[in-house]
């Protein structure tokens, strides 16, 4: 975790387009990037890709005098919410399609029962987020799967804190309302 | 592991496993794509560099890196380095900055300091010069370009400088007044003619009511005029110098209620802008009136009093005038006699028969004596003479000169003269002359002379030293 002043210095240095800077911003914050786009997304490729783009779109913000002023890290958060978002809405994706993608990543008899179980679950609470209203799917992905502090969530979402745990709140009453469904 | 990396703790155990589920669930990772992805970013950084932002970034950069002392240093050092090149960026371009200009200050004011921090008297006088240099390089463009009153406070620092140099040469203060003439006298030569009268007014207005300069226009006894001022001189007021009409003079003194001055002194500061001279000629005859002379109307001094020895009323002559500009008149610097018919100039040589007090007779011819005819020697009735007459334009035959020739017997004795060396010895000089009168005898008959005291001229001896005579002697001969 980099903080905030560092962040900061980073981020300036990075305006005054330093390679150096640049490179560490991507290497300190790529990791996390990836796991999230991962958790979202449930592929390694489309992580990637995601990844890859989202700091594309940073370096031509920058060029451009535009991005982040200070909260870098929940800029590129948001940033990987969104093209998340975007990449679902442009191409939904079926319950069957994703046991198939789940079956084709993990050949029966290669793991446990236990651990079939636990990706029975990953995978039907990643297509429950995406049912959500966008923030609440945001707020909660940030808050349980990356950790985020109220504080930190309210910068990624850009409201309050107030906000973030009232959206919190109504998201997972929607969220167990949507696992108890049978279809999910 | 603390409670913000396991959140999904909070929930009930049902969303608590999901969350699990998911939150645990880690990508595989490639390290190959993982340096690829990398490369591929490091690549898009160096494509996207912004151009002409890097400089001016990376030092803001470093700028906003920097500790807070080191930063208020460099600050400091920027600043100062800034002010210092401005500085001298500001002062190269006041040197060439007139009076009126922002800059003409900052221009005195870095002559000033320099002048403060020269220690040597050399470097001190070195320091003057040249300012007084640049004092009269600006006074002659303002000059030139009217701005006439923007020059007092030119001069003034220019006087400065100068008298500064004065002290240090001669190692006392110097008189004030010394000092200013030697001012005009520098001045008045170097900003030219065109400028000396602009020149002069910005001199009077820095002295205004104590002294004054100006051109030195008619002398007349005690009272003399200075551009228009007349300015009076007391048994006590000390003229230094020959001032003459069109010089430019320094008066010290006071003006007085009826705006006339009284000089304390007067000295020359700058002599009349010599002309060319003006010359003419011109032909006429000779009316003298008091000191003047007139000829055909013009009215003119003699320069040389030797001039009017054989000069007389009535005579025709050719006066070669020259224009003197201090004066503002006309002098002669030439006298040739005209000769014509009735103007001829002759020598005649003879024994005086008889003598009255206002003529003479030589050869039995009476010659009138004029009151300026000079006489050297003794005139008696015996001796050998020699007359130099003139014919004025009106016929008249006039004795300029009496020479009385006491060494003819001598001369005879000793036969080395020149007269000898001729070929003529002193008797046959009677025998020439014979024949020269009856030349003039015959050319008098040619202007029929109506007076009858030129036949004695027909005995005379005469020797005409005119060119023509020397033509009709060698006709005579043939």
């Amino acid at each position: 975790m980099v903080s905030k002043v560092d962040e900061s210095r980073l981020l300036k240095r990075a305006r005054a387009w330093e390679e150096e800077a640049l490179l560490q911003i991507y290497d300190l914050y790529r990791p996390g990037l990836f796991r999230y786009a991962y958790r979202l997304l449930g592929q390694e490729e489309e992580a990637e890709e995601c990844v890859a783009e989202v700091f594309a779109r940073f370096l031509f913000a920058l060029r451009r005098g535009q991005g982040p002023q200070r909260h870098l890290r929940a800029y590129l958060y948001r940033m990987v919410h969104n093209w998340v978002r975007d990449r679902f809405r442009e191409h939904p994706v079926s319950p069957l399609e994703d046991v198939e993608r789940t079956l084709l990543k993990d050949p029966v008899g290669s793991t446990t029962e236990e651990e079939a179980v636990r990706r029975w679950q990953a995978e039907r609470l990643r297509q429950a987020l995406r049912r959500l209203p966008p923030r609440q799917a945001k707020v909660l992905s940030l808050r349980f799967l990356q950790g985020f502090t109220f504080e930190e969530i309210a910068e990624t979402v850009g409201t309050s804190v107030g906000a973030v745990k009232a959206l919190q709140h109504r998201g997972l009453e929607n969220l167990r309302r949507l696992l108890k469904e049978e279809d999910l | 592991m603390t409670r913000r990396e396991e959140p999904w703790m909070e929930l009930d155990e049902e969303l608590a496993r999901y969350f699990q589920a998911l939150a645990t669930e880690e990508p595989e990772v490639d390290f190959r794509r993982l340096r690829e992805a990398r490369e591929h970013y490091r690549a898009m950084v160096r494509a996207l560099r912004p151009r002409g932002r890097v400089f001016w970034t990376f030092w803001k950069e470093r700028f906003a890196l920097m500790q807070p002392f080191f930063r208020r240093a460099f600050a400091l050092v920027l600043v100062l380095a800034f002010i210092f090149t401005g500085s001298v960026v500001v002062v190269r371009a006041s040197e060439r900055a007139l009076p009126g200009s922002p800059l003409y200050t900052i221009k005195l004011w870095q002559e000033n300091l320099l002048l403060m921090r020269a220690r040597s008297p050399g470097v001190r006088a070195q320091l003057h010069q040249r300012f007084a240099q640049r004092r009269i390089h600006e006074l002659r463009d303002l000059l030139a370009s009217g701005r006439q009153q923007e020059s007092l406070v030119l001069l003034e620092n220019l006087l400065y400088h100068v008298n500064a140099l004065a002290q240090m040469a001669q190692g006392e203060p110097g008189t004030p007044p010394a000092n200013l003439t030697a001012d005009i006298q520098m001045l008045a030569s170097v900003v030219g003619p065109q400028h000396q009268q602009a020149l002069l007014e910005t001199v009077n207005a820095l002295y205004e009511g104590k002294r004054f300069v100006g051109v030195l226009e008619q002398r007349q006894g005690t009272v003399w005029t200075i551009d228009g001022t007349q300015v009076l001189l007391t048994p006590d007021t000390l003229v230094q110098g020959v001032p003459r009409a069109g010089d430019v003079v320094e008066v010290v003194g006071h003006s007085l209620k009826d705006g006339r001055w009284q000089a304390q002194w007067i000295r020359v500061a700058a002599r009349a802008e010599a002309r060319a001279p003006l010359e003419i000629s011109i032909v006429g005859e000779v009316q003298r009136q008091g000191q003047f002379w007139r000829i055909d109307g013009h009215e003119f001094l003699l320069r040389d009093p030797a001039l009017v020895d054989w000069l007389t009323p009535g005579t025709l002559v050719e006066v070669h005038l020259q224009w003197d500009t201090r004066e503002e008149t006309w002098k002669a610097v030439k006298v040739e006699p005209k000769t014509s018919y009735k103007g001829q100039v002759r020598e005649i040589y003879g024994y005086v028969e008889a003598l009255e007090p206002h003529r003479v007779q030589v050869n039995g011819a009476w010659w009138d004596l004029a009151p300026e005819a000079e006489i050297e020697g003794a005139l008696q009735v015996g001796a050998y003479i020699e007359l130099e007459v003139w014919q004025d334009a009106q016929g008249q035959w006039r004795v300029l000169e009496v020479e009385v020739e006491n060494e003819k017997e001598e001369k005879h004795e000793s036969g080395d003269d020149d007269e000898v060396d001729d070929g003529k010895d002193n008797l046959s000089h009677e025998e020439t002359s014979f024949e020269e009168n009856r030349h003039l005898s015959s050319q008098r008959e040619d202007v029929t002379l109506e007076e009858p005291d030129y036949s004695p001229l027909e005995k005379g001896f005469v020797e005409d030293l005119s060119e023509d005579r020397d033509q009709d002697a060698e006709d005579h001969e043939e």
